[in-house]
């Protein structure tokens, strides 16, 4: 049987170590330029996160140092590899409270089929040493991010 | 233990074959090596000749071929055979005191030349009596040329996708006929003539070596079957060839003998890899030991229950009737909710009356013969207007389930009937074809008109993308066999099987069509084919250790063509076979 991303995911022990250490932005307010400065930083920091968890998951699939819990992360399980889609810009939004973000991207991403079955053709498949089969597919990454004392962490992230 | 038949007249697929012992093939093979083969025709005589066969990945072998048929090398002595195609000669020759021999195409314009090392026992074939090949290209370097000396300059011979697509008829100077159709580039399907009388095809791993533009070495070995190694040199142009034939047949006497043969084309259908890639032999294993390939032994994979199991594998499984999601129907159509609410009855020639109520989309009530009503789950799908495929699950001492064409615009239905508890493995559905009216409200009395077999399919085939990366083709071969091929990452044609078949006509252009996967999966595969839209909707029953599933089959299909002249052979076989 073969591991997917997501078995990673559950496996991975769960640190959720902040990424990136920053000023809230609601304390820098009344410094125009110094709150601009601080929301220019949040936002390289939560995209960032972002791609480190997408290099992550393409990696070793071990993303628990960039998540707050295990339930944080919903993506199909035939999900194999996630590539940022260059062709849409993300979506970034922050909180009044500058303390929690979401964050919205286009991806493509590899979908694996293990062709276990019973049927002839899935028999024959393995049998050829094809036993499964990757498609691409445009999907969405849909996160939620929270800053905690000492940086961002995803709370959520689904991919559909 | 079935009648002893050099050539069975029961599927090759059902003949309890010899295993015999490599002694058994060391004693049958003592005198005829030293005979040489047996030929319709006289041989070349290449005596005087030394043909130093120098091919990469083999050792050096040295052949002097001397007067009456005799030939040396190293230190044995004995028959040999040849035969001349054009500028190619095949020679054969058995090792003497050994279960060993060698085939070699010889080119005598350039002197490049195939080596084919056969033997029994040892592996990698699973049985003594199942011919093992290794095949090493190279030259031949000898005194004896016709248009140079020594080591040509040109690439070597080598395996090649450029036969793929193509169908032959094949007649032999000793009268026997063969279709073979090469829709693989590693196997092939072949159906015999006159030594089998149905007219049933079979799958066989293949070799296909170009030699030349013109010329190329076709090889099959009936693994799974009598383990017959059949090959010949075929001029694609002029459609001769040469060959050889070694191994034993159904009674184990043996065949070692080459003939002449003369083709006819039967025509050819696409095949699938990139353009340009004529590459061949995709199933090799170039890190296997000596004469492995991947040779697809359906029964290694198959579950085999007998009736005992099988009732138990259904008591704590159940059936389960569309209850998922099948990766054979990932291109499928979704199920109609259009029966909903609808009643009729079909009345089956032979006497079979089933009464049917569509409560809802998924749910009938059915009764046989004006018995109790049974509550059961459909699913149904509107392939064209007016006609519906829908299967449902009977039950019985075989576990029936029943498969549905129905037309209600003309008043016509056709009903496969899948069941188990068949006489080899109980767990293999058996099949019948069951053709009948329609009774019912605003449906028409189609009188006396039945659905009829058709020929129409024979010697079609279509490409079937089930689910992604997971495609098929068929090829209706006869009118008793339908074949499928896999294909690789790289659409070569791979892997082929093939089963009983059955096709009737719904409609023009939408046709019904069975297959059982005896002593291969034992699955029963029904499709409504409908070549207007090249969509597919059918119904899987398949009985295993998890139980009795009836799912759904749907795909996208391309027509890879049709082998336009094969009909005429096969117009007389008789299609439907129950089992």
């Amino acid at each position: 049987m073969t591991s997917t991303r997501r078995d990673a995911l559950k496996l991975g022990a769960l640190a959720a170590a902040p990424i990136a250490a920053l000023a809230p932005v609601a304390a820098l307010a009344a410094d125009d330029s110094a709150a601009r400065l601080a929301r220019l930083e949040d936002e390289r920091a939560v995209a960032g996160l972002v791609r480190m968890f997408v290099r992550r998951f393409n990696g070793d699939g071990d993303c628990s140092s960039f998540v707050a819990s295990s339930s944080a992360i919903r993506i199909d399980p035939q999900v194999c590899h996630i590539r940022e889609d260059a062709g849409h810009d993300p979506l970034l939004a922050f909180a009044a409270d500058g303390n929690s973000a979401t964050w919205q991207s286009r991806a493509q991403v590899d979908l694996q089929t293990n062709f276990a079955g019973d049927s002839t053709l899935e028999k024959m498949a393995r049998f050829q040493g094809q036993g499964s089969a990757v498609t691409r597919a445009s999907r969405q990454i849909d996160a939620s991010l929270s800053r905690s004392g000492q940086g961002w962490t995803i709370t959520r992230l689904t991919i559909a | 233990m079935t009648e002893r038949r050099a050539y069975p007249d029961i599927p090759l697929f059902r003949y309890d074959y010899t295993d015999l012992s490599i002694d058994q093939v060391a004693r049958a093979l003592a005198a005829p090596a030293l005979a040489g083969p047996a030929s319709g025709e006289p041989f070349d005589d290449l005596a005087g000749t030394t043909l130093r066969l120098r091919c990469e990945g083999a050792e050096d072998i040295d052949f002097h071929f001397l007067p009456e048929q005799r030939v040396t090398f190293g230190a044995a002595e004995t028959g040999y055979g040849a035969l001349r195609l054009d500028h190619v000669t095949l020679i054969a020759l058995l090792v003497p005191r050994s279960t060993r021999g060698y085939a070699i195409a010889w080119d005598r314009h350039d002197n490049r030349a195939t080596l084919i090392e056969l033997w029994f026992g040892d592996g990698p074939a699973p049985k003594a009596r199942e011919v093992n090949r290794a095949i090493w290209h190279g030259h031949a370097d000898t005194e004896h040329t016709e248009m140079g000396h020594g080591s040509p300059a040109a690439e070597p011979h080598m395996p090649t996708n450029r036969c793929e697509g193509r169908a032959c008829l094949w007649r032999e100077d000793n009268g026997n006929r063969t279709i073979d159709y090469y829709p693989s580039a590693a196997f092939s399907h072949w159906i015999e003539l006159d030594r089998l009388a149905e007219g049933r095809g079979y799958s066989a791993p293949s070799d296909y070596i170009r030699l030349t533009e013109d010329l190329y070495l076709y090889t099959r070995t009936e693994a799974e079957f009598s383990g017959l190694w059949h090959m010949y040199v075929m001029d694609a142009n002029r459609l001769e060839s040469v060959g050889l034939r070694l191994g034993f047949n159904g009674a184990d006497e043996l065949e070692f003998y080459m003939f002449r043969g003369h083709g006819e084309w039967l025509g050819q259908i696409a095949r699938f890899e990139t353009f340009g890639d004529v590459s061949g032999d995709p199933l090799a294993m170039p890190d296997g030991p000596k004469g492995a390939r991947r040779i697809y032994r359906p029964l290694e994979t198959m579950e085999r229950m007998t009736p005992a199991e099988v009732d138990a594998a259904i008591a704590e499984h159940g059936v389960q009737v569309f209850e998922r999601a099948s990766p054979m129907a990932g291109h499928g159509l979704p199920p109609s909710d259009a029966l909903a609410g609808r009643e009729f009855a079909i009345h089956y020639d032979g006497g079979l009356r089933v009464d049917y109520r569509f409560a809802g989309a998924d749910e009938v009530q059915w009764r046989a013969d004006g018995g109790d009503w049974t509550r059961g789950r459909y699913n149904a799908w509107q392939t064209m207007p007016g006609v519906f495929i829908f299967g449902h699950f009977v039950g019985g001492a075989n576990h029936d389930g029943h498969i549905v064409v129905a037309d209600l615009d003309s008043g016509k239905a056709t009903c496969f009937r899948g069941y188990l508890n068949t006489p080899y493995f109980a767990n293999e559905a058996g099949a019948e074809t069951l053709f009948g009216k329609i009774v019912g409200q605003d449906i028409p009395d189609c009188g006396d008109a039945r659905h009829e077999r058709t020929t129409d399919l024979i010697g079609r085939a279509f490409t079937w993308s089930y689910s992604p990366g997971l495609t098929s083709m068929h090829v209706y071969s006869s009118p008793n066999t339908v074949s499928w091929v896999i294909f690789t990452p790289s659409q070569h044609g791979g892997a082929e099987w093939s089963g009983s078949g059955d096709y009737v006509k719904i409609r023009d252009q939408l046709y019904f069509v069975r297959w059982q996967e005896e002593a291969c999966n034992g699955t029963l595969g029904t499709i409504l084919i409908n070549m207007r839209t090249m969509h597919d909707s059918g119904i899987s029953y398949h009985m295993g250790a998890h139980g009795l599933s009836i799912s759904p089959v749907g795909a996208y299909a391309r027509h890879a063509g049709r082998f336009e002249h094969v009909l005429p052979y096969l117009s007389e076989k008789q299609g439907g076979y129950p089992v």
